[in-house]
């Protein structure tokens, strides 16, 4: 089942009244939220993060 | 000793007045009341004020057969409308729930009570707890005592405007992405988000389960050490409370902070910043540096993706706690707010168990951090607190949504980690400006002393608006 198509279930099983919805900002919203969560790196075990304590450093690559 | 003005003192020197019998808790809940009753910041919702006189008489009996509490005793605090306390309405901010009443105290509520502290109202706050800017409630706006056409800041805005205009010598306030810190910077007071765990939450309404938390606001750093001494402590009817030794938060509090490292990112938490608030938390660094401290340039990896974590996990976690009304009753919700919480319908389980590592792993990198640093510092708020019903701000170029006031504070949420604000100084604007410090978890000690090594430099302050003045 496609997102949208998920959404069109909810609400129908649910009797909500699409009309008391933004649904323009609702399908924005939940275009940026599925692009941040797609955009995160720090679960990316190649790379090795760590605090540094200079202004200058990169973090560390694993080879 | 003058009694003028009372109002405007401390807990700390207000409580040894009443310890020693030389002012009444009936005269001081008196003239709370009183001063309530002219409020101009909209700051309450019910006003308690049957039962507060009746348990000032009480506490005044009490403290004359010599049974005094402790430094609660007799002590005007308010309470966020999230909070129950039995037999009066507890709201959200909401039509949803303008005619709950609950039966059962929450136990902070409790523990307040026991104190002998004096509740004298439920304060007013953002619809569901859900906003940065404190003025979408279902009994309007709250204003921020120091311009009443600004906004008093986050949900917990009465808390913050309450304490501020000297309506109550406390309060307790909760802070899901920054909602004790913000109103507390945006009004001039001091707000702690303790270690997640150490206040129950037991008898609050949720928005966001794993990133709620209640915590103490006051006019300085000793008083919210005195109210998180009362509100801590482990309760076995809240999930998410943890068990741990009790501690007095006073006791060092005055030490110096001399070798104390304090450090200062060098990403994420300045990199949209109003001049303004640059300008104060400059002087602020240099103030703790002549005291003793360290100050330390330190780099945090992650923190983007920190920030990401938390919004996902709000979305995800207030659709959930929201979904039945949502359901029965979506008029009753505000609509931005509404408009908000809709998206977490489409946030995956895969997703939200992601969002909840990342959280694991940042909160490893703290760690990390934290064995060569005390505290990190950095500002509450990207900038100023702006007009009631305004969206959108433009900070030093950069066009943003209102909702930037949860950046810095936010990612304090997701780790668990201690945070407090204390006031850093004031705008040219006349406007309150907030520093934060965030620590390792349990380490609410460090942050008191700190904050209380930089609020006695003086370095702020409280300029009220005229109309709002005891």
């Amino acid at each position: 089942m496609s997102s949208d198509d998920f959404i069109k279930s909810y609400f129908k099983n649910n009797n909500l009244d699409i009309s008391k919805f933004n649904v323009e900002s609702f399908n924005r919203e939940t275009t940026i939220f599925k692009a941040k969560i797609q955009s995160v790196q720090l679960l990316n075990e190649k790379v090795n993060y760590e605090p540094i304590f200079s202004h200058n450093q990169k973090r560390k690559e694993l080879r | 000793m003058s009694k003028a003005n009372v109002l405007e003192w401390s807990i700390e020197k207000l409580s040894k007045s009443i310890k020693n019998k030389e002012i009444s808790p009936v005269e001081v809940t008196q003239a709370t009341l009183d001063l309530i009753d002219k409020d101009e910041t909209n700051s309450f919702i019910t006003v308690m004020e049957e039962d507060a006189l009746q348990n000032a008489k009480q506490a005044e009996k009490d403290i004359l057969k010599g049974n005094y509490k402790g430094p609660l005793h007799g002590i005007s605090i308010g309470i966020k409308d999230l909070i129950h306390i039995a037999g009066y309405k507890t709201t959200f901010g909401s039509e949803t729930y303008k005619d709950f009443v609950p039966e059962i105290d929450a136990e902070v509520i409790r523990r307040l009570k026991e104190s002998g502290a004096i509740i004298v109202g439920k304060l007013n706050m953002h619809n569901f707890a859900y906003g940065t800017t404190g003025d979408r409630s279902y009994y309007g706006p709250v204003k921020n005592p120091h311009n009443l056409q600004k906004i008093a800041g986050a949900s917990s805005s009465g808390s913050g405007a309450a304490v501020a205009s000297y309506q109550c010598f406390g309060s307790v306030g909760s802070d899901t992405g920054g909602s004790v810190r913000m109103p507390a910077s945006m009004c001039g007071i001091v707000g702690m988000k303790p270690t997640f765990g150490r206040v129950s939450k037991n008898g609050s309404l949720p928005l966001c389960w794993t990133l709620d938390h209640l915590g103490p606001m006051t006019r300085n750093v000793i008083d919210n050490a005195l109210m998180l001494n009362v509100l801590s402590g482990f309760d076995s009817k809240d999930p998410y409370s943890i068990n741990v030794i009790k501690e007095d938060f006073t006791e060092s509090i005055d030490a110096d902070i001399k070798g104390k490292k304090i450090g200062i990112p060098t990403n994420f938490y300045f990199d949209i910043l109003d001049p303004a608030v640059e300008k104060i938390f400059n002087i602020c660094i240099d103030n703790l540096r002549h005291l003793g401290a360290e100050i330390i340039p330190i780099e945090i990896p992650g923190m983007d993706d920190l920030l990401i974590a938390q919004q996902i996990i709000t979305v995800a976690e207030s659709f959930t706690s929201m979904e039945k009304h949502l359901i029965k009753h979506p008029e009753m919700i505000e609509e931005e707010v509404r408009s908000r919480v809709i998206p977490g319908l489409n946030i995956q389980a895969s997703e939200y168990i992601k969002m909840l590592q990342v959280r694991n792993k940042t909160i490893d990198l703290h760690n990390q951090l934290f064995e060569k640093i005390d505290v990190i510092m950095t500002p509450t708020l990207a900038t100023l607190p702006t007009d009631i019903e305004q969206r959108d701000v433009e900070i030093n170029g950069s066009k943003e949504h209102v909702r930037i006031f949860a950046k810095l504070t936010g990612p304090s949420n997701t780790t668990g980690a201690p945070a407090i604000s204390v006031p850093g100084g004031t705008s040219e604007s006349g406007l309150p400006v907030g520093i934060q410090f965030i620590g390792k978890h349990l380490d609410e000690s460090n942050l008191y002393r700190i904050a209380y090594a930089l609020e006695q430099t003086g370095v702020y302050q409280s300029e009220l608006s005229a109309s709002v003045r005891v």
